[in-house]
């Protein structure tokens, strides 16, 4: 009677569902490697309210520095000082043995005139897109 | 042995196999279409225009008469065999045999601007060669 009890346990493990042998292939593999989903973040980011208030031909130098704190780069360019904050962004995802890792920038330009005032304001959010991914493959 | 059995083993061995394999890849930003690139009008598309089509610059530098932007897309796949990683089953001890491979590539698009602020040209500096997945280092 054990040993047909015995016989029926391994007879179920084996031939159990679909689900269950995915269930323990998944689980063997996980013991192997696990996975992991990390992220970090290099800067603060820029919210809508904090570009809006700087106005073309108002905002002096001293004001953007002021709610923006010292940029990361001072440009001069086609007569312009221009002041660059970055933002960095990155997910990593790793199952197993596949990864991958992305990264976004945002970047925000604000030109000024001679007269320190603000000429020219330009974002770009890249950040907003970033997606957890794991497969490393194609795109 | 059943089917089953054989199905069970398979997947164990693929498994054993896959932990000793490692693929990596790292992205940096998104690539620029070149349709997006057409969009461009040279002469009349001014900044703002510029940036609602691509996005904000990475960079800005100057030229002797107006200034170039330039965009950045990074892309970096390495591959990682560890051969010591069957003697798993046979030893308490699993020895090191790695062999890998990285290859990195950035392609930079330049946008060149003219002295009155309007777009004058573009420029795609794309790599030799996509980077691919493979360990061989030699």
């Amino acid at each position: 009677m054990k040993n047909n009890n015995l016989a029926f346990l391994i007879s179920y493990a084996v031939r159990g569902s679909a689900l269950v042998r995915w269930i323990g292939v998944l689980g063997i593999a996980g013991l192997l490697m696990g996975c992991a989903f990390v992220r970090g973040e290099v800067g603060e980011p820029f919210s809508e309210e904090r570009i809006k208030a700087l106005e073309k031909g108002k905002t002096t130098r001293q004001e953007v520095a002021l709610h923006f704190g010292a940029p990361d780069e001072v440009v001069e360019a086609n007569g312009y000082d221009i002041f660059h904050y970055r933002r960095f962004d990155s997910k990593l995802g790793w199952v197993l043995f596949f990864s991958r890792f992305n990264v976004g920038s945002d970047n925000l330009w604000v030109f000024f005139n001679s007269q320190g005032i603000v000429q020219e304001v330009v974002f770009g959010n890249r950040t907003g897109n970033l997606e957890f991914q794991v497969w490393p493959f194609g795109e | 042995m059943g089917k089953i059995w054989h199905c069970c083993i398979g997947m164990v061995l693929i498994a054993l196999w896959g932990a000793g394999c490692d693929f990596r890849r790292v992205v940096v930003n998104a690539p620029i279409s070149s349709e997006t690139l057409q969009r461009l009008n040279p002469g009349e598309d001014l900044l703002n225009d510029i940036v609602q089509t691509l996005g904000a610059p990475d960079e800005i530098d100057e030229m002797t008469k107006g200034m170039v932007l330039r965009y950045r897309y990074g892309d970096s796949k390495t591959m990682r065999v560890n051969f010591g990683w069957i003697f798993r089953i046979f030893l308490p001890v699993v020895p090191s045999m790695h062999l890998g491979r990285g290859e990195g590539v950035t392609h930079v698009l330049h946008i060149a601007m003219n002295g009155d602020g309007t777009f004058d040209h573009y420029f795609v500096q794309d790599p030799p060669a996509p980077p691919r997945f493979w360990f061989w280092p030699f």
